[in-house]
C-alpha cells in the first residue's frame, strides 16, 4: 500500500490488477515497482512504453479506482510553428525559442529551448550527465501528464551554466511544426551529442 | 464614604474661595457634612479641578476628575439624577462648576438677562465664545419675545442688546426683518432645550462637558478594537463591552456543517435530536430526503459556482454539461430548484443576472445560454458561426451579454441576440475572463498573457494591468475598486484600479500548475480572500494582511473554485473535480477545539454520531 493523507487518500494494490479510468474506461496497468514517492509508472493504451505519471495528476474516483485528474485545464496558446504533445497535442515551445538541437536522451535526440508552456515542473534531482553533474526536474504535459524531458535548475560546471533555466524536449515525445514524429532508429548517428 | 484624599483639597480650597461670594455656602467644611451641596464647598475657579494630578488606569494618562465628571453626566443623560447627584457628592467633584449649573438652569427657565449675567462669570472663556454665546441667548429672548407679540421690547432687545455686539450682523438683519413681516410663527422659535445644545458645542467641552462624551470614547475604542481584528467576521451588533474584540478563526468558516436547528425525519429525531444540532460536523446521510452540505448532484467535475447576489440561491456548472441553480432556505436547508440541461460541452461558467432573475451559462467553446431562474426554462442561445464563448459577462444593466471567444475577439449581444459590438485585433490569447463592473464604468477582461485590460466605456480609454506572469483569472470586488488576480505561479495578486493600477498585495500558499483555479473576496466588508487549490484544499487570506489563515482539506480532488455568500459572512462553497460541492460553515461544536475537528472532519466517510451512539 502506498498512501497520501487526509481527503487525498488512496491504496492502490501492487499486486498487478488492473484499474480502470472510472470517466473514460482507458485501462491502466500498474507496475509492482514504485519508481518513486512522486511519480508512477501507467501504461497508456495508445503506446507500448509505459510513461511516469506525476502522483498530483492521479486522484481517487471511489475507494478503489484511480484516474488522471483532467480538471478545467488551463493551457496557453502558442501562435506560429510550434512543437506539441504527441498524445493529445498540447503546445510546447516555439520553432522561434530553440536554441540546440545537439542534446540526446536515451530516446534518440534532444532539443534545448528557451521557453516552453503547458508542462508542470517536477521535484528537483541531482543527475549526471555526460557533461558533468546538474540538478534538474522533469517536465509533465499538464493536459495528459506524460514526460516531455526536463529543465535544467542548476548546473556545476562553469561552462554548462549557459543551461541554467532552460528546458529539454526530448524530440521522440513531441510533433514537430509540421506535425511530425520522430523515430531515433531513422535518425542518423549523432556525431558529439552533448546530454545523456 | 467617600476616599479621604479626595476631600481633603476642597477643604483648603473652599477658605480661600469663600470671597467669591457664593450665597448660602455652609463654611462648615466638615469632611462629613455631607448633607451640603458640594457645589459651593467646591467653589473653586475652573482653572484648578481638584485632583488635577490624580490619575487613575495603569498608564496614568485618565485624569481622575475628567473621568468622574464625564460618568456623572452620563448618569444625568441616561435618567439618572438621583445616582448622578449621589457620583457627585460621594467623591467631591461636581459634574459643572456652581456658575455652569445656575446658567444651564437660567437657560432653561428662560432667564435670558440673568443668564448673560452668569455667563460673565464664567472664567475659561474667551471673547469670541462669550460674545456668540450672549448672542444666542439673546436671539433666543428676541424670538420669544417675538412670539409673545411683545413687538417693542423685542425691537429694544435688537437694538440695545443684540445689535451691539456687532457679530453676525447678517442674521441681526434678518431678525429686524422678522419684526417687520408680521405673521407669528414666521421665524420658528426654536425650544430652550435646543439652545442649550447649542450653547453647549459653542462653549469650550471643560466647561460644559458634552453629552454622550463617554459614549463617544467607548464607540472609538469599539472601532479600533474592531480594526485591528485579523479573523473580523461578525456583525457590529455582536461587538461587546466587556472583553476586547477578538474574533477567533472559529468566526471563519472551516466546517462542512448544516445549521442548528434542522429538522431531521423522523427516525433520526428520537435518538439525535438531542446530540445532533451542537455536534454536527461533516455528515453523509442515507436517505435522500435529508439535506446534506455535501451536495453531490453533478455527476462530473464541478467547474464553477457562485452565490446570487441576495444570497439566496447558489448556482454551479459541471464538466457534466449542466448547471444547477440551488435554492437555500432561511434555516439553511439547500434544495435542488433546477438543473439546466441543454448545454453539449461542459458547462464553464454559470453567471447571475444584476437582478438574479436569470443566469448565464457559458459551454466551453459551443454556445451561451440564457435561463429564467424561477422556472428553469432556457430563454436564449446565443451563438457565433464557426466560434465559441471562452468566457462571458452581463451587462451591468442586465440588458445585454458580453463574450470572449475563440477568435480572440470580444463580442456583445442585446438581450435578443442581435449582435452590438465586436471588437477585434490586439488579444494574443483567447480571452479567458471577461465581466462589466456592476456600476458599468469598466469592461475588464485579459487581452495579453499577462495583462488585463479595463476599459472605460465613457471615456472610452483602457488602463492596463501589467504583470509579470501569465494571467489564469480575476474577481472583482464588490465596490469596483480592486480586481483579484491569478496568476500561473501560483501567487493571487490583489491590483487597486482606481486611479492607476497598483498591486497591494500577494497572497500565497496554493497550489496551482495544471487547472484553472478561481478565487474571491468574502466576509465582513471582503475582508477575505479565498481560493481553490489543486492539493484539494480550500485557503483562506486575511485581505490586508495577505496572511494565510487557514487551510482547509476536505475535497478528494482539485477545488477549481469558491464563493462567499455574499448575505451570510459565515458561509462558503467550493466546487470540486471530486464531483462535489462543500458548505462550509462555522464549528458550532468547540470554538478552541477547532484545530481537532477539522481532523476528525476531513474524511469522506460518515461521521456515527448521527446514529445516536
Amino acid at each position: 500500500w502506498i498512501c497520501l493523507e487526509m481527503g487525498r487518500l488512496f491504496v492502490i494494490d501492487l499486486q498487478g490488477e488492473t484499474y480502470s479510468c472510472k470517466h473514460c474506461h482507458t485501462p491502466f496497468a500498474l507496475t509492482d515497482d514504485l519508481i518513486s514517492k512522486v511519480l508512477l509508472l501507467i501504461s497508456f493504451e495508445c503506446c507500448a512504453i509505459p510513461e511516469l505519471i506525476p502522483l498530483l495528476y492521479l486522484f481517487v474516483c471511489s475507494d478503489r479506482w484511480i484516474c488522471l485528474e483532467m480538471g478545467r485545464l488551463f493551457v496557453i496558446d502558442l501562435q506560429g510553428e510550434t512543437y506539441s504533445c504527441k498524445h493529445c497535442h498540447t503546445p510546447f515551445a516555439l520553432t522561434d525559442d530553440l536554441i540546440s538541437k545537439s542534446f540526446h536522451c536515451k530516446h534518440g535526440r534532444a532539443y534545448l529551448f528557451e521557453n516552453v508552456v503547458n508542462v508542470t515542473v517536477g521535484e528537483m534531482e541531482h543527475r549526471i550527465m555526460m557533461t558533468g553533474w546538474h540538478t534538474v526536474a522533469d517536465i509533465f504535459c499538464v493536459c495528459c501528464g506524460s514526460l516531455v524531458g526536463w529543465k535544467y535548475e542548476i548546473a556545476y560546471e562553469k561552462s554548462q551554466k549557459y543551461k541554467e533555466g532552460k528546458f529539454i524536449i526530448e524530440r521522440f515525445k513531441v510533433l514537430g511544426p509540421d506535425g511530425g514524429g520522430y523515430d531515433m532508429n531513422e535518425d542518423e548517428p549523432m556525431i558529439g551529442s552533448d546530454e545523456e | 464614604m467617600g476616599v479621604v484624599e479626595d476631600t481633603e483639597p476642597p477643604l483648603k480650597r473652599a477658605k480661600r474661595d469663600e470671597t467669591n461670594g457664593f450665597s448660602g455656602s455652609n463654611s462648615s467644611v466638615r469632611v462629613s457634612s455631607v448633607t451640603n451641596s458640594l457645589g459651593d464647598l467646591m467653589a473653586r475657579p475652573l482653572t484648578s479641578s481638584q485632583g488635577d494630578d490624580e490619575t487613575i488606569g495603569s498608564k496614568g494618562v485618565i485624569k481622575k476628575s475628567e473621568f468622574v465628571r464625564i460618568i456623572t453626566r452620563t448618569l444625568y443623560s441616561l435618567g439618572y439624577g438621583k445616582a448622578g447627584a449621589m457620583l457627585e457628592e460621594e467623591s467631591g467633584i461636581p459634574l459643572h462648576h456652581s456658575f455652569v449649573e445656575t446658567f444651564m438652569q437660567q437657560v432653561k427657565e428662560g432667564k435670558w438677562d440673568e443668564s448673560i449675567v452668569t455667563l460673565h462669570r464664567i472664567g475659561l472663556l474667551d471673547e469670541k465664545d462669550v460674545k456668540a454665546a450672549s448672542f444666542l441667548l439673546l436671539e433666543q429672548k428676541f424670538l420669544e419675545l417675538l412670539k409673545f407679540d411683545k413687538i417693542a421690547e423685542a425691537l429694544g432687545t435688537l437694538r440695545n442688546e443684540i445689535e451691539p455686539l456687532r457679530i453676525n450682523t447678517k442674521r441681526v438683519h434678518e431678525l429686524a426683518s422678522s419684526l417687520i413681516s408680521s405673521g407669528p410663527g414666521k421665524e420658528n422659535v426654536s425650544s430652550r432645550s435646543k439652545v442649550l445644545e447649542e450653547l453647549q458645542s459653542l462653549l469650550p467641552a471643560s466647561v460644559i462637558i458634552p453629552e454622550k462624551r463617554l459614549e463617544s470614547l467607548v464607540e472609538s475604542s469599539l472601532h479600533i478594537q474592531r480594526d485591528a481584528c485579523v479573523f473580523h467576521n461578525t456583525l457590529d451588533s455582536d461587538l461587546s463591552l466587556y472583553s476586547d474584540h477578538q474574533c477567533g478563526k472559529h468566526q471563519i468558516p472551516s466546517q462542512t456543517v448544516q445549521e442548528s436547528g434542522i429538522s431531521l425525519p423522523d427516525k433520526f429525531t428520537v435518538q439525535c435530536s438531542a446530540h445532533v444540532s451542537p455536534f454536527l460536523t461533516v455528515l453523509t446521510f442515507f436517505s435522500d430526503d435529508l439535506f446534506t452540505y455535501i451536495l453531490e448532484s453533478h455527476t462530473d467535475e464541478v467547474w464553477f459556482l457562485q452565490y446570487s447576489h441576495n444570497g439566496k440561491y447558489l448556482a454551479s456548472s459541471s464538466k457534466d454539461q449542466t448547471a444547477i441553480i440551488w435554492e437555500i432556505n432561511e434555516d439553511g436547508h439547500m434544495s435542488l430548484k433546477h438543473k439546466l440541461v441543454g448545454h453539449q460541452k461542459p458547462v464553464t461558467a454559470v453567471l447571475w443576472s444584476p437582478d438574479d432573475s436569470q443566469v448565464l451559462t457559458c459551454g466551453a467553446e459551443e454556445v451561451i445560454r440564457r435561463w429564467d431562474v424561477d422556472s428553469g426554462d432556457c430563454l436564449h442561445t446565443y451563438e457565433k458561426g464557426g466560434i465559441g464563448p471562452i468566457s462571458c459577462g452581463w451587462y451591468s444593466d442586465g440588458k445585454g451579454i458580453i463574450a470572449g471567444m475563440t477568435d480572440r475577439s470580444i463580442c456583445m449581444w442585446d438581450l435578443d441576440g442581435r449582435e452590438m459590438e465586436c471588437w477585434k485585433g490586439q488579444r494574443t490569447q483567447k480571452v479567458s475572463d471577461i465581466a462589466m463592473t456592476d456600476d458599468g464604468k469598466w469592461l475588464v477582461s485579459v487581452c495579453k498573457d499577462s495583462v488585463i485590460s479595463l476599459f472605460d466605456r465613457e471615456a472610452t480609454v483602457e488602463r492596463l494591468i501589467e504583470e509579470e506572469e501569465t494571467i489564469t483569472s480575476f474577481s472583482l470586488s464588490n465596490d469596483n475598486r480592486y480586481v483579484l488576480v491569478n496568476l500561473l505561479n501560483q501567487e493571487i495578486r490583489l491590483w487597486s484600479i482606481e486611479g492607476d493600477p497598483k498591486i497591494v498585495t500577494r497572497y500565497k500558499g496554493h497550489k496551482r500548475s495544471r487547472f484553472l483555479i478561481r478565487s474571491c473576496f468574502g466576509g465582513y466588508e471582503q475582508g477575505f480572500i479565498a481560493s481553490g487549490s489543486e492539493d484539494s484544499q480550500v485557503y483562506i487570506w486575511h485581505r490586508s494582511t495577505g496572511k494565510l489563515i487557514t487551510e482547509l482539506p476536505g475535497h478528494a480532488g482539485a477545488v477549481n473554485c469558491v464563493s462567499w455568500s455574499p448575505t451570510n459572512l459565515h458561509k462558503m462553497a467550493s466546487a470540486s473535480d471530486d464531483g462535489t460541492i462543500r458548505i462550509w460553515g462555522l464549528d458550532w461544536i468547540n470554538p478552541r477545539n477547532q484545530e481537532k475537528q477539522v481532523q476528525g472532519s476531513s474524511s469522506n466517510g460518515v461521521l456515527h454520531q448521527c446514529n445516536g451512539n
